[in-house]
């Protein structure tokens, strides 16, 4: 047989190479909820464990140092008014960067079978990272966002240029119609979009794997013509076999390089959550539009490095340039676990909001599993490394306030710390952070005698006089008698500093500037409280 | 196959490694994938190196036997099957040695009655 050596190790095109991450979201798109439910089931395992020893070393962690809070910074409100609109002026510039840098290789001829309706597709593609930005979501805006991809898709296929593949036109509507989905889940849906990148990044080292299987495979061929040294069709098979499992595995597991060095990235504060959606989305999105381009593979990239470089740079100076007002509060979200996904938004529109205030801290449940899912707190998991995770014993909860860290990434957006504890050490880690935080949102909805854990957590703030810096959100189910019996019987009359139903239309407005009244109070004690030359902004 | 649950292991620094007990099956199918987001770096290495030069030397020790060419994939998908058990059975084990003798100590475990009912 004779066999073209030369050809063996020829490279993927440079087309081909361009799609590959968007190939591996597509691969990673079926696993993505799998994953979910998987880390949903062991985190829950996880929290029913129970101590069995204290940690070696009494070692108190070293807190991150705070921020400065100066006495002339505007009220809590203005802050984050101004924080928010900092971003927004941001994203906006990053947004026109990448439109002029997009039309700049259009005057310039790098891309093939540019139509006003491509281009149009285009635009409602890079609109999305940049939405997600700035935390634009809803299953409203979610509809709304999948729609104009849609319909922007129609509008490709009908009046876009000729396919060269020779694709049928529901065979292009489909590919476009995947585009918008792949990038909807990969960058705007909630749930999914950490675990979509975390396997995306995966199946990327596994698509890769499997092209060096490939290319060792031809070589041995072509080195050891078939059948190979002599060796049965069926044993070449089990040797390729074997050969390709070493290959595949091995690039699979050199994936969580990247993603390792994504992790610290996050910790450190150098990336948020949302950055890094929108930054690996765009990522994607431009590596996915080069792959139209007329020139080579080496150009491709250094032109996709460049793209991404200016966008880049655009949106560091933009938030530069913009003052961050030195002020933050801390937020206690206290709660009934609940499984009422209307509840579970509630919270996390307030939770969202609040970032741009200070810090919010709670403690992890089933109930907001999914929602707060980062992605650095997934690959902390599947790295097996659950510090700045987990709370394992009382004595590691007793330093829980050092572990966390007050100051805000290099966005100015503060961090969500979801604290995940044992039953050994979750009332402990409660105690520690109500002593410690300038606002506290008690969601009682559901609030009855069988609720043991809350019932604790009311009397705990009672007792430690922290009810009247505590908004208490309620519904038709929360028993108000037992809440008063269990307040009153922890020491002195207090009261809440508010009630809000949840069932008001403007409860999620009423409740958070409540608390920012709240935590904005001079008297308040606290710990947040930003600023410092040295912090991250 | 023993039964599988999860334990927490601290080092001095405050460290919590995360260990599942147990057969794992990617140990089994992808030994990498199954070492890597472990850190265990030097066991990924020395798999890949142990287990090609062992397939290596278990084809160069059959083609000088005189066995059918049967005999030789029956032997060798044979290896393979047990390479695949062994990975499988042990990784874990050797993950929790790993963390014991990198100063780990098991800080938090599932509870006796959870544990024997896993």
């Amino acid at each position: 047989m004779s066999f073209d050596c030369s050809s063996v190790l020829e490279p993927w095109s440079a087309a081909q190479a361009m799609v590959l991450p968007l190939f591996g979201l597509i691969c990673a798109l079926p696993l993505a909820p799998l994953l979910r439910r998987f880390y949903s089931r062991r985190m829950v395992a996880l929290m029913s464990l129970a101590e069995v020893a204290a940690p070696l070393s009494a070692e108190v962690p070293k807190s991150p140092v705070p921020v400065l809070s100066s006495s002339n910074e505007p009220s809590l409100a203005q802050c984050v008014r101004q924080r928010h609109v900092r971003l927004v002026r941001a994203s906006l510039i990053a947004w026109l960067c990448a439109n002029a840098v997009a039309l700049v290789m259009v005057a310039a001829h790098v891309f093939y079978g540019v139509t006003p309706t491509s281009y149009l597709f285009w635009l409602v593609l890079v609109c999305s990272p940049f939405l997600v930005n700035l935390q634009w979501q809803s299953t409203r805006r979610a509809v709304l966002l999948i729609g104009i991809g849609a319909a922007a898709s129609v509008l490709q296929v009908l009046f876009g240029h000729e396919d060269t593949l020779g694709y049928s036109l529901s065979m292009r509507l489909a590919n476009y119609l995947v585009m918008v989905l792949v990038f909807y889940l990969a960058t705007a849906h909630r749930t999914l979009r950490a675990i979509v990148i975390f396997a995306g990044i995966v199946a990327i080292g596994t698509v890769v794997g499997i092209y060096m299987a490939v290319v060792a495979d031809a070589l041995m061929t072509c080195l050891h013509p078939f059948p190979r040294a002599g060796l049965s069709l069926a044993l070449t098979n089990m040797t390729t076999l074997s050969l390709a499992v070493v290959i595949i595995g091995l690039f699979a597991g050199l994936s969580f390089v990247p993603l390792l060095i994504i992790e610290r990235w996050l910790r450190r504060g150098w990336l948020s959550d949302t950055l890094t959606f929108a930054a690996l989305a765009l990522t994607f999105l431009f590596a996915t539009v080069m792959g139209t381009s007329t020139f080579a593979l080496v150009p491709r990239l250094a032109l996709l490095a460049l793209w991404l470089a200016a966008v880049g740079a655009a949106y560091a100076v933009a938030l530069r340039a913009s003052r961050w007002p030195r002020k933050a509060r801390t937020l206690l979200v206290l709660r009934v676990f609940s499984r009422d996904h209307r509840s579970e938004k509630a919270l996390d529109a307030l939770q969202s909001r609040w970032q741009l205030a200070g810090p919010v801290v709670q403690i992890g449940g089933p109930d907001l599993m999914a929602l707060n899912f980062g992605l650095g707190q997934f690959i902390r998991f599947a790295t097996f490394r659950v510090d700045h995770l987990f709370q394992a014993t009382a004595q590691q909860a007793r330093g829980l306030f050092h572990g966390l860290d007050p100051n805000p990434d290099f966005e100015g957006r503060f961090r969500l710390h979801e604290v995940f504890c044992t039953n050994s050490a979750w009332r402990v880690a409660v105690e520690q952070l109500v002593d410690r935080v300038d606002a506290v949102l008690l969601d009682v909805r559901g609030f009855g005698n069988h609720r043991e854990g809350t019932m604790y957590e009311v009397e705990l703030l009672a007792r430690s006089g922290r009810l009247p810096q505590t908004v208490g959100l309620f519904d038709a189910e929360t028993d108000w008698d037992c809440f008063e019996r269990h307040a009153a019987a922890s020491g002195a009359l207090q009261a809440l500093a508010g009630r809000i139903d949840a069932r008001s239309p403007n409860a999620i407005d009423a409740c958070f500037q409540r608390l920012l009244a709240i935590a904005d109070r001079p008297d308040t004690s606290s710990l947040s409280a930003p600023a410092s030359e040295g912090s991250r902004l | 196959m023993a039964d599988r649950y999860y334990s927490i292991y601290a080092d001095r620094s405050g460290c919590l490694a995360m260990h599942r007990s147990g057969f794992s099956w990617i140990a089994a199918l992808y030994p990498p994938l199954w070492a890597v987001p472990r850190r265990l770096w030097l066991a990924c290495l020395g798999w890949l190196a142990i287990s090609l030069s062992a397939k290596a030397l278990l084809l160069a020790l059959l083609f000088h036997l005189a066995l059918t060419g049967r005999d030789i994939f029956g032997i060798y998908l044979g290896a393979i099957l047990i390479e695949c058990w062994v990975l499988g059975r042990f990784a874990n084990s050797f993950h929790r040695w790993w963390l014991q003798r990198h100063g780990y100590v098991l800080i938090a475990a599932t509870p006796p009655a959870q544990g024997a009912a896993a």
